[in-house]
């Protein structure tokens, strides 16, 4: 089954991302930081990994770098989710890596959407 | 010669008035300790009210195909349970968009909670003011803009708040008018406030603000300058100008330059570059040094090469920074000068920094 990591510290962004997914029939690894995330990510080697940009303790570029950093992790596709006031912050995700993103406010379906086809691409 | 009021009697009074003291003090801390519990009480009881109505609006906002017995499910929840649950409902709107933010949209509306909101604008209270208009903010619809604006006159300050906060997010056109009118509204409404609406309102605020910007108050003229750049309005660029140009207040001047920076357009380049002579005030060139990085202007690199020099470090520093930002024109200009210039080699240096190192995906 295809796991996603979902990481938000929004609990109402949260829950919705990762219901969902799951009724999208993904399996979904949830952390409400960037830290837990990227522990989970290390630990997991998700499918794809949905990340806020900003998050407590570590923003969703950090932990875009750092899963670009190490060979492990390099190829899992990212997907960015970040306030619109701060689409500059996309650039500097494209930099580390970013496959895709999405503005918030955010449609559910869209992000699936995005989900399946980062998915596709990053399995050709 | 003795007292009249014996030492007994003041020993008295003494303890009298300590022990009526203890006992405020106590019966305060009692009152203090039970509002504290009756909060959590509260609080734990909205959480779980919450808690059993909430699964269904996040079905509602994922936008599965059971939407239908979403809604209905949370139409038929308790008035109890509905307003502990409609603030969740209405932060929901600000964090998604298209059919997920409709369904929330007709749930509100179905729960009637947009016309109490309607109603809730005209109260005495003003917390309930502030939070109708915040609803009204989040859902929009007809007369909700009219009803936004009017509140833009609240003899309360928070409510003003509200309201700007709320017409900048509903970004309708027609509230333009009147928040730039707010701006010469005594007392004025948050200038901060007013900019993001504006900003959020985007081009259809700038004709009122254009019909502002020959205002008799510097305070309003400098905003509207400010607001003409925030929104990037390119054909303002004239007018943003004249100001640079021949306003009397140097705080125009300042904000005119900048605004001209974030529009980017290239025709007033020469005008930012004349601000930054040696003749005008020293906190005009230094915006005007900065407005010429921020629009990249590569016209500009020779004269911002010279102010690197500049025997004043605000404006060294600044046009240093300014030229690490026109790329490439701007950094081999500053690696010329790095040799005898501490500005050009910090700039470099931050420049550098700013470059991600290439990532190791395979």
């Amino acid at each position: 089954m295809t796991t996603v990591l979902v990481a938000d510290d929004d609990a109402d962004v949260r829950d919705v991302v990762v219901f969902k997914l799951e009724q999208s029939g993904y399996d979904v690894l949830v952390a409400e930081d960037g830290a837990t995330a990227l522990t989970l990510a290390r630990d997991a080697l998700p499918d794809i990994a949905v990340l806020d940009v900003m998050m407590p303790r570590m923003t969703g570029l950090d932990v875009c770098r750092e899963l670009r950093a190490a060979e492990a992790t390099a190829g899992i596709p990212v997907i960015l989710l970040t306030a619109r006031a701060r689409e500059s912050d996309v650039e500097g995700g494209f930099d580390w890596g970013a496959d895709d993103y999405l503005t918030k406010p955010f449609s559910p379906r869209e992000l699936a959407s995005r989900v399946r086809a980062v998915l596709a691409r990053s399995r050709r | 010669m003795t007292s009249p009021v014996s030492p007994s009697i003041d020993r008295d009074v003494l303890v009298v008035a300590v022990g009526c003291l203890a006992v405020l003090l106590v019966a305060l801390s009692l009152a203090v300790l039970a509002g504290r519990w009756w909060l959590r009480v509260t609080d734990a009881r909205r959480a779980g009210l919450v808690a059993s109505a909430r699964p269904w609006l996040v079905r509602l906002v994922a936008g599965e195909d059971d939407d239908a017995v979403s809604v209905e499910r949370l139409a038929a929840v308790d008035a109890r349970t509905w307003r502990a649950l409609e603030p969740v409902a209405v932060a929901m709107l600000g964090k998604v968009r298209g059919e997920a933010r409709t369904a929330v949209v007709g749930l509100l509306e179905r729960r009637g909670s947009v016309e109490r909101a309607m109603r809730g604008a005209h109260r005495r209270s003003a917390v309930v003011r502030a939070r109708s208009a915040h609803l009204l903010g989040a859902v929009g619809g007809p007369g909700a803009t009219a009803q936004l604006a009017r509140l833009l006159g609240d003899r309360d300050l928070e409510v003003r708040a509200v309201a700007v906060r709320a017409l900048g997010r509903l970004a309708d056109p027609s509230a333009a008018v009147a928040l730039v009118h707010g701006l010469r509204r005594t007392p004025p409404l948050p200038h901060h406030l007013v900019m993001t609406a504006l900003r959020q309102i985007g081009p259809a605020a700038v004709p009122p603000l254009l019909a502002a910007a020959d205002h008799a108050d510097d305070l309003v003229r400098a905003q509207v300058a400010e607001a003409l750049g925030l929104i990037g309005a390119v054909a303002a660029a004239p007018v943003l100008v004249a100001m640079l140009r021949t306003d009397r207040s140097t705080e125009v001047r300042l904000r005119a330059v900048r605004a001209l920076g974030l529009i980017g357009a290239p025709t007033p380049v020469d005008d930012v570059i004349a601000a930054t002579s040696a003749r005008e005030p020293l906190v005009l060139r230094v915006t005007a040094a900065e407005a010429l990085g921020v629009l990249g202007a590569r016209r500009a690199v020779p004269v911002l090469t010279e102010l690197v020099d500049d025997p004043v470090h605000w404006v060294a520093h600044t046009a240093a920074a300014s030229l690490a930002a026109i790329r490439p024109d701007g950094v081999a200009a500053l690696a010329r000068v790095a040799d005898r210039s501490g500005h050009a080699r910090e700039a470099l240096a931050a420049a550098n920094a700013r470059r991600p190192p290439a990532t190791v995906r395979p």
